[in-house]
């Protein structure tokens, strides 16, 4: 269950990468990796950011932590003590503070961790770094988040050569949870691990979301990953939003036609519902060649002339979500059935 | 549930355990352990630095001394047994005799007079680690007169025995290495620690400055650093001006390798993870990145210094660096310049012997150092 | 039904560097029918790229096929032992390309940047056809045609870097047909794909495999992709097959608790939002820690001891398509001591 209190507003954020060429570096062209999002997440709740390559959505996650600084839009975060902060501007002393609220997990298990540091001195670094406690209260608190990510805590001075894929993961969740962050954004935390580890880490984040009241930026591109982790999904698509809705109307009723294609590929393993595919033509748009009007035209069944000519605006529909399309309430898309 | 079903251990047995908790340091010198000829190298190279330290003690005969008398000896020949076959080792003392004809005194061996050779012998007086004075040297003749002298490697033109001059040449040119090298690594790592982190202007500038020095010639460039010093100067003067001046040149190989691993791991996302938990640029720089260098550095540092030696060798060869009454191998082989001085008395020419192994036992032991740094992260 | 075109008994591949063994293919053994798709499906370490790899002989040093049998029937009738053909001989080289072309994973890394597509498809077509550059070149054009490259006449003169992924993919799909094989493999093939391409490059495979009765090697970690593509089906597990049937029964009725287990723990768009998902315990085992016995016993519930963990079991034939390797399943009489 999420109540109501927002913890993140995202509102007009984009990201503009210029194109330089030439030896005097002119600039010749900008990607506009994100482009004009906004959206909320509630406190307890996970948000997918869906989408496929170039969509924007790790840039997005990367804006969201200030990683990279945004061109434009606002970030506005709830603190603990019920302030709401933008962080879009923020300088990066300001930022310090308020970096105990956020916190990522990353995709790749093999890069995150620094191979020349311990998991007790991995785990403790952001305790140390804010001066929280002193050595004998940071080691007690690694062993208690080693004790919730379900590592034993015998491991403390190992060095991470010596752990799997999935158990790195967990270590990194771990170093995460450090601060007791409001809000983590885990950037495709299960795409580098095998299946059956997969299973593992996810019920590991849904078991800490419902523990300690996280919640969840979620990107992903696996929408089978989706569907089990989120309570709102929103679907991407060269750096704007297209569909924003709860788990499950996404996933049966989808409004956008990107929706229902993706949907559609997602191959489901069960040979007996071999259903006839929405196979697109074309290629991902490319975000530095943006097509006119709405981004998707090309490569959509459903296109008219408006769709070359206008952008569409995301706009609420049926009470339940919201949709980027002109024929939004005419179609009748096709989505995924639940089983049993 | 079957009683066969085991919770999750990365690893089995207690060795494995061991290389769980083992440091980047351990798992490094494990790896380094199995190049068996990077680490004969690295004995090598220890020993050559023994001898840095022990200079003095292994030259028997003052470096220094001229006597005309004596020039262009051969080496002695140690003979290891005696007559009645037991462990004596000795050589055949020198007996001067006059060439009637041209008045000069020749040195010969003399087969009846066996001088035998005595361990921790007696000989001139010197300063052990430059503060306990003694006279102790590792060998000597037996029935020692000042005047005798035991010529190992034979003697050059002005009479002086070449291995004692040999022993203190490679004590001046292996520190000339490491200072020179000290003095690169800083500079290389400064000022390509700059270009790769922060990047921009500064990283441009700085890389073209670099590739600047890297394309002139050598050779010509130090003729003009070495011709601007002034004739004035002492030994010693000159002796560090040289190492600045190499040093100058050397540090552009260690700032590119600096420069390409900090980029590199400006990506890793280990990095911004501390970012993110609100680290400070310093402690990134020091606890993240520096210690992922290293390894990469120090085999960095053991190729760069056979170029130093090198250098100096050159230079010193080529009259512009260290000049007599200096010692330096560079010096040595001065006297090996020409082709009168090989013929008569070709022993000259060993002194390029160590040079040789010096220079392939660093570049086997940098070559060891950078695979086993390098498998990992 | 049909005679196999490659038939794979006991195949082993072993590893043997300083530190150990690794037992990287241990006895693995299938049938391929032309015009149908087997699907190899497994997770890291169990073997399944070292079994295509195997096949073609391409094993990375320093592993080495060291057992078993892989007969090829040839587009000219004689069979031949791909296990027992020298590795650098013509023969084999002919057979690479010639009869069982090769998908790689990655498209970004197996192509040349060094030289353009056309060149790289054009060198595969003159190594097994004694044709003209001009001959070359316009079937190269064909092929980039009928793996769905837009203006292929074009296109042919790009390289492999101005391309986008998908079309990269298909490009070497075009490769791997070039010398008109028989057989395709393709190994993860679109594992480095987004899901939309990914969507289009499974259907060009099965369009390919219906105009030519091509026989596919699939392999995958991906039980969707398998559900999909696949008529038979291999289940691996660090180097042993521990199950094979048809698609469908490995489905809806697997009886190894590794299959099991596995289908129980896969994502699926079909599950209910946010439900938990039912976890196999404890993790792949390290490569040079292999447990004795059966390979999966100790992540298996219904592990017996005394028996599981002392010899590998032994084939079953469950019916005549379906083959399990589990004492679980065996007769009571092989159930040894």
């Amino acid at each position: 269950m999420t109540n109501e209190r927002i913890v993140l507003s995202v509102e007009g954020l984009r990201k503009h990468f210029e194109i330089r060429k030439g030896i005097f570096r002119r600039v010749v062209g900008t990607v506009k990796a994100v482009d004009d999002i906004s959206f909320k997440i509630s406190h307890g709740e996970t948000l997918s950011l869906v989408g496929e390559s170039g969509c924007g959505k790790t840039t997005t996650s990367r804006c969201i932590l200030r990683a990279i600084r945004p061109t434009a839009g606002a970030i506005k975060f709830n603190t603990s003590d019920n302030h709401n902060v933008d962080v879009a501007g923020l300088k990066r002393s300001e930022l310090r503070p308020l970096r105990r609220q956020m916190q990522m997990i990353f995709q790749d298990p093999y890069s995150s961790l620094n191979p020349r540091m311990t998991i007790a001195e991995i785990i403790g670094e952001p305790l140390l770094v804010n001066g929280v406690g002193d050595l004998a209260a940071r080691r007690r608190r690694v062993a208690e988040l080693l004790d919730l990510v379900q590592l034993p805590q015998a491991y403390m001075n190992r060095f991470p050569h010596a752990f799997s894929g999935g158990q790195r993961q967990r270590i990194g969740i771990a170093r995460a949870l450090a601060l007791n962050p409001a809000l983590i954004v885990a950037d495709e935390p299960v795409s580098a691990l095998d299946v059956s580890v997969q299973a593992q880490i996810i019920n590991l984040l849904l078991e800490l979301q419902d523990r300690l009241g996280l919640s969840y930026l979620f990107v992903a591109h696996d929408l089978s990953v989706v569907k089990h982790v989120s309570h709102r999904v929103a679907v991407m698509y060269v750096g704007r939003i297209v569909e924003l809705m709860p788990t499950d109307a996404l996933f049966r009723t989808p409004r956008h036609p990107y929706t229902e294609a993706l949907l559609s590929a997602v191959p489901v393993p069960d040979p007996r519902k071999r259903a006839k595919r929405i196979v697109l033509a074309g290629e991902v748009a490319d975000p530095s060649r943006v097509p006119s009007g709405c981004a998707f035209h090309p490569r959509c069944r459903y296109a008219v002339e408006r769709c070359k000519q206008e952008i569409p605006e995301l706009r609420p529909v049926a009470g339940e979500g919201m949709v980027a399309c002109h024929r939004a309430n005419e179609l009748a898309l096709a989505g995924v059935g639940t089983d049993g | 549930m079957s009683s066969l079903v085991r919770p999750e251990t990365p690893f089995v047995s207690a060795a494995e355990d061991r290389i769980a908790a083992a440091t980047q340091l351990q798992l490094t010198w494990w790896r380094f352990r199995k190049h068996r000829l990077a680490v004969v190298s690295g004995i090598v190279v220890i020993l050559f630095y023994l001898i840095v330290i022990f200079a003095d003690f292994l030259a028997v005969t003052p470096p220094h001394a001229t006597d005309a008398a004596r020039s262009y000896i051969p080496p002695q020949a140690v003979h290891w047994f005696d007559q009645d076959g037991s462990f004596k080792p000795h050589v055949y003392a020198l007996k001067g005799r006059r060439d009637l004809r041209t008045f000069k005194l020749h040195y010969a061996p003399d087969p009846t007079d066996r001088r035998y050779l005595v361990w921790f012998a007696e000989g001139y007086r010197y300063r052990l680690f430059g503060i306990f004075e003694t006279k102790t040297h590792i060998v000597g003749l037996d029935r020692g007169v000042p005047e005798d002298a035991l010529f190992l490697l034979g003697t050059d033109q002005l009479g002086r025995d070449v291995w004692s001059r040999l022993m203190l040449a490679t004590r001046t040119s292996l520190t000339i290495g490491l200072v020179g090298v000290s003095l690169s690594l800083f500079l290389g790592i400064f000022l390509g620690g700059i270009s790769g982190l922060y990047g921009g202007a500064i990283d441009t500038v700085i890389q073209r400055v670099i590739e600047i020095l890297r394309s002139i010639p050598t050779i010509p460039l130090w003729m003009g650093l070495a011709a601007a010093l002034p004739n004035s100067w002492s030994v010693t003067q000159v002796y560090i001006a040289i190492t600045v001046i190499i040093s100058l040149i050397g540090w552009t190989e260690l700032a590119r390798v600096v420069r390409g691993r900090f980029l590199a791991l400006r990506e890793e996302d280990f990095i911004t993870a501390a970012e993110l938990a609100g680290a400070s640029r310093l402690r990134i720089i020091f606890r993240h990145m520096v210690p992922s260098f290293l390894s990469h550095i120090i085999a960095a540092v053991s190729l760069a210094l056979p170029a130093m030696i090198i250098s100096e060798t050159t230079l010193s060869f080529l009259g512009l660096g260290l000049r007599p009454p200096a010692i330096s191998w560079g010096v040595l082989l001065q006297d090996a310049q020409n082709l009168q001085a090989i013929a008569m008395a070709p022993w000259l020419l060993l002194v390029a012997v160590p040079v040789v192994i010096v220079i392939l036992a660093f570049n086997f032991l940098g070559d060891g150092l950078r695979d086993a740094a390098d498998p990992y992260g | 039904m049909a005679e196999p075109i490659l038939s794979v008994r006991d195949l082993k591949t072993y590893f043997r560097p300083d530190e150990g063994i690794v037992r990287a293919v241990d006895g693995a053994s299938f049938d391929l029918y032309p015009g149908r798709t087997l699907g190899i499906v497994g997770e890291s370490g169990c073997g399944k790229s070292v079994t295509a790899r195997s096949i073609l002989r391409i094993v990375d040093r320093p592993g080495k096929v060291e057992g078993g049998t892989m007969l090829l029937r040839r587009g000219d009738g004689r069979v031949v032992d791909l296990a027992s053909i020298d590795e650098a001989s013509s023969e084999m080289r002919d057979i690479r390309g010639g009869e069982i072309g090769y998908v790689f994973q990655e498209p970004m890394s197996s192509l040349s940047v060094f030289y353009t597509i056309g060149n790289q498809v054009i060198e595969a077509i003159r190594r097994h056809r004694k044709v003209s550059t001009k001959e070359a070149r316009d079937r190269a054009i064909e092929l980039l045609q009928l793996v769905g490259i837009p203006r292929a006449e074009q296109r042919i003169d790009s390289y492999s870097f101005e391309l986008s992924g998908g079309l990269r993919q298909r490009v070497m799909i075009a490769l791997a047909l070039a010398a008109e094989p028989r057989i395709l493999i393709a190994d993860e093939p679109t594992t480095a794909l987004d899901v939309t391409t990914q969507a289009q490059i499974l259907e060009l495979i099965r369009k390919i495999q219906v105009e030519r009765d091509l026989a596919v090697v699939l392999i995958t970690h991906d039980m969707g992709v398998i559900a999909e593509m696949a008529d038979t089906v291999s289940v691996m597990y660090l180097g042993k097959v521990v199950e094979s049937g048809s698609v469908d029964t490995i489905f809806h009725a697997p009886r190894h608790p590794y299959t099991q287990a596995l289908l129980r723990s896969i994502p699926s768009v079909l599950a209910e939002p946010r439900s938990r998902l039912a976890t196999i315990v404890g993790s792949i085992p390290h490569p040079y820690a292999r447990p004795p016995g059966c390979p999966f016993h100790p992540r298996c519930q219904d592990a017996i001891p005394g028996t599981c963990d002392k010899n590998p079991p032994p084939a079953t034939a469950l019916d005549a398509e379906h083959e399990v390797r589990c004492f679980l399943c065996c007769e009571p009489a092989e159930i040894s001591a």
